[in-house]
């Protein structure tokens, strides 16, 4: 039986006339990877990039990869496989099958993978279709399946225009979740990240088509493990108060803030999609108003609900005092987490303005980032950082523009931006 | 310095402050408005005075609760803590006591002692919403509070009042008792010396004691007032004279620990007989009468420093920033230098509200006039609902700081 608890982290002290709380508050899930109530319905699709760019190494290794990750894929578990290029196929089952997904068992592996082998690599580009296809499989599963797709990449969505994309991603969130992967150096680093991001899953880069397996492997892997199929995140603040923004800030950055759905006037949902056993992190914002010194209040009730159960709940709290020691205090969670948004959006930008010519802006960028990096512990980002750029003072954040990067290190220095370290502690 | 009337011993309250210019005749004390001036009881609070009281194990824990045996007599139905008989509400944690204990909650711990303290079932005394498990409203996030920290008493739509912990202070040592019977209204309003432990208790004892012996006096009562005329009035001020009497011995009555430093409260009541209002005071707790068109009206003088200062010709200016400037010369309790409240009286000839408010309230608002409007202007936004009001009017004093426990009690008069 999976447990979730919350703990929260903040300065419930405000001083005389403030009104904005801030708290990171940690949602952990254990005993996540036995289901519930006896085995769950799942359901997988694989969704690999089959345009013209793909021809070569990369496909061989895409065609590879979803054929180990077939292997990965338990018995019982619907699932199909879908060739993405200007437009949408259905792999396997074949186009002229009775039924669009079936159950895995060896047989329908061994044709899968045979299927998969007389893939040809074709066309443009037009993600929207592909997604729109995994919605449309995924959606003929009864209601309660757990539902989960992989989208591989090699190139920019160039077959059709952004905005299709977008909306598209905007339709279909909460309905499944989605782990997004680009291989080699020519796709768009923020492209993935928006898939990713709008359906709840994970985003990388992956460098060399070899690596395609074990990525597919590990997200299989992963995916079966996680024995929560949804779960949503409510935020209740009291009457007169502003929810300033929710923001999940481990494992990954992500805003959530956009994702807003009403549940009753003073409760705002969030889609967290499937939980195995780990802890997510959200720095939550409330604006209230003021108070005299002294008084207590409830600033927010943080909440994370399975079904309509509520399985855990921190307690946001705003007291006002005249003691300058109490409210002068910031809390090092909430600050921690503060700089790592921060160094995400330092990064990103630095990375825009250098690849716009904007050396000064991407200079100064890139170096507040290496400065931020140092002070909030995030060693990744400042290995990832010393490839892009010649850092001449780490605590000033001096630095100089490398003259010649490789392209693939600034997509892995782009794609790990959002993922935080902890606190120190 | 400080010279004692009626009491021979010295009292030791302000021996750490600085000296006032003027020195006051009467005794002082620190009332209930800033527990700084609290300091002082933590100095007779050693454990030789505990010991002096022939109740050595008393020190530290459930202080009041069992300084003498005949005490004890009721058990709090959430807590199981012992209580003095006749308490409303337990010491411990503030739940009414309603003589019906809960079969969950004995006091040898069985049953539920295990559960966390129980969820106060009422709605949120700010918004009325429902408040949740987790101890908070689910409608404006305000923590739950007990019975004895807010309540409200309603006598009829034109009588009413609410008694309110106010923001500050983490105790309401301030009591409301108020009631009617044969078309009699009573009020009373006293506010604990915070200085003084027990004083929650005190107050609380103290008013409802003084309500009892006022509605006495009413048609059919056992003191029934029968005289006509002039007389009427007199009669009236010495049940209010004995009201006050009934209350300090109720206040005496309140066990403690701390011989050196007994519960306390003051006093003011009003008893509205037709026209005729009559009124007590001891301390500074204050009555007004406010007329929709006429002037406002103070029924009451404080037994204060500040306005001992006053009387000496003292700008007022020059006693605010003092230290003694909330402290009290006059209260109720085992150590009160004497026991003869301040009378006043009106005829009602017009309609108006008569007020009866603790310093929680009349610290914000010091012009009888402005507390006039204010007060109008909360009826007209509350249907003229008595008890409606004074929680309204209670809400604008935690709005401007709650420095101190609030108490407001409101009759509509003149028809």
């Amino acid at each position: 039986m999976a447990q979730f608890t919350a703990e929260v982290f903040q300065n419930e002290f405000l001083a005389e006339g403030s009104t904005d709380v801030h708290a990171i508050v940690r949602m952990t899930a254990t005993g996540a990877g036995t289901p519930e109530a006896g085995p769950i319905d799942a359901g997988e699709v694989i969704m690999i990039d089959t345009s013209g760019s793909m021809a070569g190494a990369s496909f061989a290794a895409a065609q590879h990869a979803a054929q180990v990750a077939l292997d990965v894929i338990e018995d019982g578990t619907w699932f199909a496989i879908v060739g993405g290029s200007h437009v949408a196929n259905r792999v396997f089952p074949y186009p002229n099958a009775p039924s669009s997904m079936v159950r895995m068992e060896p047989a329908a592996r061994a044709e899968a993978k045979r299927a998969i082998g007389m893939m040809r690599a074709g066309g443009g580009t037009a993600m929207s279709t592909w997604l729109q296809l995994a919605d449309q499989l995924l959606g003929l599963l009864p209601p309660g399946t757990k539902r989960h797709a992989i989208l591989l990449t090699d190139g920019k969505n160039e077959s059709e225009p952004k905005h299709h994309l977008t909306a598209t991603l905007e339709r279909l969130q909460g309905r499944f979740r989605c782990d997004a992967r680009g291989v080699g150096s020519r796709y768009e680093v923020a492209e993935v990240r928006e898939i990713a991001s709008a359906l709840l899953g994970s985003d990388e880069l992956i460098r060399d088509p070899s690596q395609i397996a074990d990525s597919f492997r590990q997200m299989l892997g992963e995916s079966m493990a996680r024995g929560i199929p949804e779960a949503q995140l409510r935020v209740w603040t009291p009457q007169g108060a502003q929810l300033l923004f929710v923001r999940q800030v481990s494992p990954k950055l992500d805003d959530l803030t956009p994702r807003r759905t009403v549940v009753n006037p003073l409760t705002a949902g969030f889609p967290t999609g499937s939980w195995g056993d780990e802890s997510r992190e959200y720095h939550v914002a409330v604006r209230v108003p003021s108070k005299p010194v002294g008084s207590e209040q409830l600033a927010a009730r943080v909440q994370i609900v399975t079904g309509d159960q509520v399985r855990a709940s921190g307690l946001v709290k705003a007291m006002w005092s005249s003691d300058a020691n109490l409210t002068a205090r910031i809390s090092p969670e909430v600050a921690h987490y503060t700089g790592q948004a921060e160094l995400a959006e330092a990064i990103q930008q630095g990375l825009a303005a250098k690849a716009a010519g904007d050396e000064a802006t991407a200079t100064v960028k890139l170096g507040r980032a290496v400065q931020l990096a140092r002070e909030t512990g995030n060693e990744e980002a400042t290995t990832r950082l010393r490839k892009v750029v010649d850092i001449e003072n780490e605590e000033q954040g001096t630095v100089r523009l490398k003259r010649h990067t490789d392209r693939l290190d600034e997509m892995a220095l782009d794609t790990v931006s959002t993922k935080t370290t902890r606190v120190r502690r | 310095m400080v010279t004692e009337t009626t009491d021979p011993d010295p009292r030791p309250v302000h021996d750490e402050q600085e000296d006032p210019p003027t020195v006051p005749t009467a005794p002082v004390r620190s009332a209930t408005h800033d527990r700084d001036a609290s300091s002082s009881a933590a100095d007779d609070a050693d454990p030789g005075g505990a010991e002096g009281s022939g109740d050595s194990g008393a020190d530290g824990d459930a202080e009041g609760t069992e300084g003498t045996e005949d005490a004890a007599d009721v058990v709090c139905p959430r807590c199981g803590a012992a209580g003095a008989a006749g308490s409303r509400f337990c010491e411990e944690c503030g739940a009414p006591i309603d003589g019906e204990p809960d079969p969950a909650a004995q006091p040898d711990g069985t049953g539920a002692a295990d559960e966390l303290p129980e969820t106060p079932s009422r709605p949120c005394v700010r918004c009325g919403g429902r408040v949740a498990d987790d101890g908070y409203c689910e409608e404006c996030g305000a923590p739950a509070v007990s019975e004895r920290d807010h309540f409200e008493v309603t006598a009829s739509p034109t009588v009413g009042g609410v008694c309110d912990r106010g923001v500050v202070h983490a105790r309401n040592e301030d009591a409301l008792a108020l009631g009617e019977a044969g078309g009699v209204v009573a009020l009373v309003v006293c506010d604990g010396v915070s200085s003084a432990p027990a004083s929650d208790a005190a107050s609380l004892a103290a008013s409802e004691a003084a309500l009892a012996t006022l509605l006495g006096g009413a048609p059919g009562g056992e003191r029934e007032v029968d005289a006509e005329g002039a007389a009427r009035t007199s009669a009236w001020a010495a049940l209010l004279t004995e009201a006050a009497e009934r209350a300090n011995e109720a206040v005496v009555a309140v066990p403690t620990t701390h011989v050196d430093d007994a519960p306390s409260c003051t006093y003011v009541a009003a008893v509205v007989d037709g026209a005729r209002v009559v009124v007590a005071s001891v301390g500074d707790s204050r009555a007004y009468w406010l007329p929709d068109r006429a002037r406002a009206v103070r029924l009451t003088v404080d037994d204060s420093w500040a306005q001992e200062m006053a009387e000496m010709g003292v700008h007022v200016s020059q006693v605010r920033g003092s230290a003694h400037a909330h402290a009290i010369t006059r209260w109720l309790g085992a150590d009160a230098p004497e026991l003869r409240p301040r009378h006043d009286t009106v005829t009602v000839a017009e309609r108006g509200w008569l007020l009866l408010c603790s310093d929680g309230l009349w610290n914000y608002c010091e012009d009888a006039d402005e507390l006039g409007s204010l007060v109008r202007r909360h009826a007209a936004e509350h249907d003229g609902d008595a008890t409606a009001t004074a929680r309204a009017l209670v809400e604008w004093a935690n709005a401007q700081g709650g420095r101190d426990n609030v108490t407001v009690a409101l009759a509509r008069l003149g028809g």
